[in-house]
């Protein structure tokens, strides 16, 4: 994924899932729903976070849930949980809001695409 | 799921407050959520004995309908060996029982107990969580250090820091029994009394606590110069051990286009036990499922406290481990693995993301057998297993 540029990344690359656990679609389903309900837990927990200007928590947090969505081929939530991860590094709070806005926008179309 | 315990859902939680009706601990939960935000309440066995292993909370909370349910929970939480690190307890009960109580805690049972039941001074409950989390944090520190550093402390920083604490201790005696004797020194009459009193208060007192605050001060500078020295050695032994490892550093994609081997020794035939260490769960299930699926005898665990342990107890034949991971890392988990007498050869792939470049490097010297970038593939891991087999094998 990290040589891979921003327009090529997906929302969901099924072949991450393939390569990893085979091609049984009742699996990569069950997988998929187990992000989806660890991502509205974590992102609820990165807004408390957020709140509370705790960076280095946020960082541990975007970087735990980052680990699952390049597992699930999550390519796009990936790369905005990596670039929240750089943002709560660098205590930057305007980049940190922007970022989990769009984290949370992608985790909608992850919704949608693992539902169709 | 009642609301309370919604609201404190954390799922690596420091403090947990066990207890049978949310609905009456209502206040208790909102003085400790805003106290500390990793908190979490529980209310069924199985959830408190899973958060206990994943998370080893630094306090419990025990508020039992009764005094004997708290102690009669507690107790099977230690015959099962859940409690096995060091933690803090704290006892609530009503006020009916806070005699019963108290004598708990002089027996030990627990360190300290709160009447929550009326609920008069939630000052207390914040001072008793915050003490009871304070000696948490130094003992899990100290712990941390001796197990880490074991056998590589610099002798004369050691002395030094015996020497300063020995110092602290005394000073600390010698402010106190001041102190004392201040507080009981008494003028000759009212107004010199009444004076005495304005300079204890205005200038003898502020300036012991400086005194004091100076002293700690001290003491954490002398401690985080022990850490900082025990890190540079660890590196350069690290160093050092890698020009011995010219294949631990590899990776396993490395392996592509080996051969097969001709001639394949036995162990490479057969199923092996191995242990992932993983605190994200999916993708511990999914390194698990195609270990299972190809074979071999798999335990899972959240985080490198529980691995240790368990290997301790037993045997395995590889581990596939994290790089990140709360409390313990990979790095710290695998210094500790190396100390335990049957792990010092046992053949262990670091799971990381290439980002990590030096962190590995600094990993791999500790005998590492292979890394796999995250998420990796089945033939990658499987591929891992392969060399890992080759290595008990030679």
């Amino acid at each position: 994924m990290h040589n891979k540029e921003l327009s090529d990344l997906k929302t969901i690359n099924q072949q991450v899932m393939i390569d990893l656990i085979g091609d049984d679609k009742a699996e990569i389903a069950h997988f998929q729903q187990q992000f989806l309900r660890q991502a509205k837990t974590s992102l609820q927990h990165i807004a408390q976070l957020y709140r509370q200007e705790q960076f280095n928590k946020i960082k541990d947090e975007a970087h735990f849930l980052k680990t699952s969505a390049k597992a699930i081929g999550a390519e796009l939530c990936a790369y905005h949980l990596q670039t929240l991860e750089h943002a709560s590094l660098a205590q930057d709070k305007v980049k940190c809001k922007q970022h989990i806005h769009n984290l949370s926008n992608e985790l909608k179309q992850v919704y949608l695409s693992a539902s169709g | 799921m009642s609301r309370k315990e919604i609201e404190h859902v954390e799922r690596h939680p420091k403090v947990i407050l066990i207890c049978d009706k949310v609905d009456e601990l209502g206040g208790v939960s909102d003085v400790i959520s805003s106290q500390i935000t990793a908190f979490r309440v529980l209310t069924k066995f199985r959830d408190i004995k899973d958060v206990i292993i994943d998370s080893a909370p630094h306090v419990l909370i025990l508020a039992m309908p009764s005094v004997s349910a708290s102690i009669e929970l507690y107790k099977t939480l230690v015959e099962q060996g859940l409690l096995d690190y060091p933690h803090e307890n704290i006892l609530l009960c009503e006020n009916k029982e806070s005699g019963v109580g108290f004598r708990c805690c002089m027996k030990h049972i627990f360190c300290d107990y709160f009447v929550y039941k009326p609920m008069y001074e939630n000052y207390r409950l914040r001072m008793i969580l915050h003490n009871a989390l304070l000696r948490c944090e130094n003992a899990h520190d100290t712990t941390h250090i001796r197990e880490e550093h074991f056998g590589n402390i610099d002798e004369s920083l050691k002395q030094l820091i015996d020497d300063a604490s020995a110092y602290h201790t005394d000073a600390q005696h010698t402010l106190s029994t001041a102190r004392k004797n201040i507080d009981q020194a008494k003028g000759v009459n009212d107004i010199q009394t009444a004076l005495m009193n304005e300079l204890k208060a205005q200038h003898i007192n502020p300036l012991l606590d400086q005194l004091e605050q100076k002293l700690a001060m001290s003491i954490e500078e002398l401690t985080n110069s022990l850490k900082n020295k025990q890190l540079s050695l660890a590196e350069l032994s690290a160093l050092l051990i890698e020009k011995s490892l010219p294949e631990t550093n590899q990776k396993v994609t490395d392996y592509q286009n080996d051969k097969p081997a001709q001639n394949k020794p036995e162990a490479e035939s057969q199923y092996i036990k191995i242990m992932v260490i993983e605190d994200n769960e999916i993708y511990r299930e999914m390194i698990s499922k195609i270990l299972i699926n190809a074979g071999h005898n798999v335990e899972a665990v959240s985080s490198g406290l529980i691995a240790i342990k368990k290997l301790k107890k037993q045997k395995y034949n590889m581990i596939f481990m994290d790089l990140f991971m709360p409390e313990l890392d990979g790095y710290n988990t695998t210094r500790n693995i190396r100390n335990i007498s049957h792990c010092k050869n046992l053949p262990i792939v670091a799971l990381t993301s290439n980002k990590n470049k030096d962190l590995i490097r600094k990993w791999a010297t500790l005998g590492l057998t292979a890394y796999i970038a995250k998420p990796s593939t089945k033939q990658s891991i499987l591929k891992a297993v392969e060399k890992a087999k080759r290595a008990i094998a030679s």
